[in-house]
């Protein structure tokens, strides 16, 4: 997303926390976070996010019991932390995001989804394929991968399975279309957190990794064809399949207009929270216009029977009588699917803060210094690992990228590597290891939007959602990337020095 | 830029020739003997006419001469 400004926020390096027994004991609420992520959804199989939040709670808390003096240090760092913008950053796009897909939902894009499959003959071998092609696209449009995979889990996931996909390879590949745009776009924040943390231009950076880029996505297209002839089609009830054909709708596709006001808006340079607030109008006004959803659908107020509000308001627009009183409608249902998500993402934020201000991150870089990267070769091996490595464990990508960018920079700078191969290390690693293990915030955001999908589709049933856990060997372009990048690393391909060229933001004294 | 111009593989080991003026990071600089190199790759410049307030930072380098086999060369800081 659009967010620069959210850069170097994380950055302060400076250490303010002494545990007892060495910096490394800074990491134990994220190291705790992950272990219990690992057990509940691994081994139990608990897809419930608001198990995790109590994960990361217990987490902070024991770490607590490690600090050195006065513990008000800690807790600075927690408030500290999730203050961060890069955090807020996220939850806005998720709730933005949530309002305009649950309203394109209820305007049956998916319908005119299914029309358009039926026509044109694209059955399940090809449909996780174009669904990459088509996130990707998005995601490079809108610059942000949660936003796509939001919408695209709500749009094209269902669509998808009901036409007889594997929904764990559809899973992967709207996650890998994510990973793309996350990763290419200009307006991207991890985009922009790389080429101003590396000393570069975005404009530089987006040029000089399109060959790593599309190299991976080329092969992630076909590995998805291959992968989808191999699996054995989804085992969707027929009555749900035929149920799914009879519901398809070609005016559904009306909403592809909806779709477009987004990609268009964002790419002419408005902000993220803007061109989607443009999209859901454009929305809104095509279900009302052409009858494809009444606005009760969007947003309701459900008033008790016989209370006064129902007497006094019965018949007026988006009031509707009910048992109990609530709010409801897509528009409710998008953003509040999120909640419990963003107040995770609040805490794991909170649980890098504490990685740094203890000093774990700057221990990890004067060893990785000292006894790793000896030779160039060796210095971007760890550049990519440990990149790779803080983005798998740090929920939100653009938070573990900004608190090891300047770690990647130092590395770098010691070999004379450039500032646009140093972005392009940090930046690919970071995009591709943010969508991939189960605790990973694009991960959990597609959970938590599959599991709405099992009130809003009678055909869509729980067996259909996709475990978090099953979802890590299916993200072939972000697996692709990284081995890319050992590769290049490794061959020095597409390596370019200082003496070769000067990223633009690079400054002799 | 081209989209294109970056495909190749770049040497571990990067050479240059006498005369050559390059951007480079001071990677090394010994405070009391005032020896400094800039390290690009795996190949080392020496440095001479280097401040102490220059050390990681980016300055404009002449080489003066280069030994392929050694991967090592001398080289002065164009003010």
């Amino acid at each position: 997303m659009n967010q620069p400004e959210s850069a170097g926020q994380m950055s302060a390096t400076s250490t303010t926390i002494e545990f007892r027994g060495g910096k490394a004991l800074s990491a134990l609420p994220i190291v705790f976070f992950i272990a219990w992520a690992i057990f509940q959804s691994g081994v139990l199989a608990i897809g419930d996010t608001a198990g995790l939040i109590a994960g990361m709670l217990i987490g902070l808390i024991i770490g607590m019991l490690f600090v050195k003096g006065p513990w008000k240090t800690y807790a600075d760092a927690i408030f500290e932390g999730m203050a961060q913008p890069v955090a807020v950053t996220a939850i806005v796009a998720w709730l933005w995001a949530g309002m305009f897909s649950a309203t394109l939902q209820v305007g049956g894009f998916v319908d005119g989804l299914g029309w358009l499959a039926q026509v044109t003959g694209v059955g399940p071998t090809l449909f996780p394929a174009i669904t990459f092609i088509l996130a990707g696209l998005l995601a490079t449009g809108i610059g942000t991968g949660y936003g796509t995979v939001i919408a695209f889990v709500a749009l094209f996931f269902p669509a998808g399975v009901a036409l007889g996909a594997d929904p764990v390879l559809m899973l992967g590949a709207i996650l890998s279309g994510a990973v793309f745009g996350d990763n290419l776009a200009p307006v991207s924040d991890t985009t922009i957190v790389s080429a101003v943390t590396q000393d570069s231009d975005v404009g530089g950076v987006v040029a000089s990794r399109f060959k790593y880029a599309i190299t991976a996505a080329i092969l992630a297209l076909i590995a998805y064809i291959v992968a989808a002839g191999m699996t054995p089609a989804s085992n969707i009830d027929a009555s749900a399949r035929a149920l799914f054909a009879e519901t398809s709708n070609p005016v559904g596709l009306l909403h592809l207009l909806s779709m477009g006001t987004v990609i268009f808006t964002a790419i002419a340079g408005r902000h993220i929270i803007e061109a989607i607030s443009w999209g859901l109008i454009v929305a809104v006004v095509l279900n009302v216009v052409f009858g494809l959803a009444p606005g009760s659908d969007m947003l309701v107020f459900n008033v008790p029977e016989g209370s006064w509000a129902a007497e006094t308001f019965s018949g007026w627009p988006l009031i509707a009588t009910a048992e109990s009183a609530s709010v409801g409608g897509s528009i409710y249902d998008g953003a509040f699917g999120f909640v419990t998500l963003s107040v995770l993402i609040l805490l794991v934020i909170a649980g890098a803060q504490i990685m740094i201000r203890g000093g774990g991150f700057q221990a990890m870089q004067d060893w990785l210094l000292r006894s790793v990267a000896k030779t160039v070769r060796s210095a971007e091996l760890t550049m990519v690992t440990v990149t790779a490595g803080i983005n798998a464990a740090v929920t939100i990508n653009t938070a573990a990228e900004i608190a090891i960018a300047p770690y990647i920079a130092k590395i770098g700078k010691k070999f004379n590597i450039n500032g646009y191969r140093r972005a392009n290390i940090l930046d690919a690693n970071t995009s591709a290891l943010g969508y991939i293990f189960p605790w990973s915030g694009g991960v959990l955001v597609a959970f938590t939007q599959m599991n709405e999908l099992v009130d809003v589709y009678p055909w869509f049933t729980q067996e259909m959602v996709v475990s978090p856990v099953a979802a890590w060997p299916w993200v072939f372009h972000g697996w692709l990337l990284v081995f890319i990048f050992l590769f290049a690393a490794i061959t020095g391909f597409g390596r370019e020095y200082t003496s070769d060229r000067l990223s633009k933001g690079a400054n002799t004294i | 830029m081209s989209l294109f111009k970056t495909w190749r593989f770049r040497s571990n080991h990067p050479t240059f020739e006498a005369g050559e003026e390059i951007n480079a990071y001071l990677t090394t600089l010994d405070a009391d003997t005032g020896r400094a190199e800039a390290r690009i790759g795996d190949s080392v410049l020496e440095v001479s006419g280097a401040k102490p307030e220059q050390l990681d930072k980016l300055v404009m380098l002449k080489v003066q001469s280069f030994d392929a086999q050694s991967h090592r060369g001398q080289a002065q800081i164009i003010d």
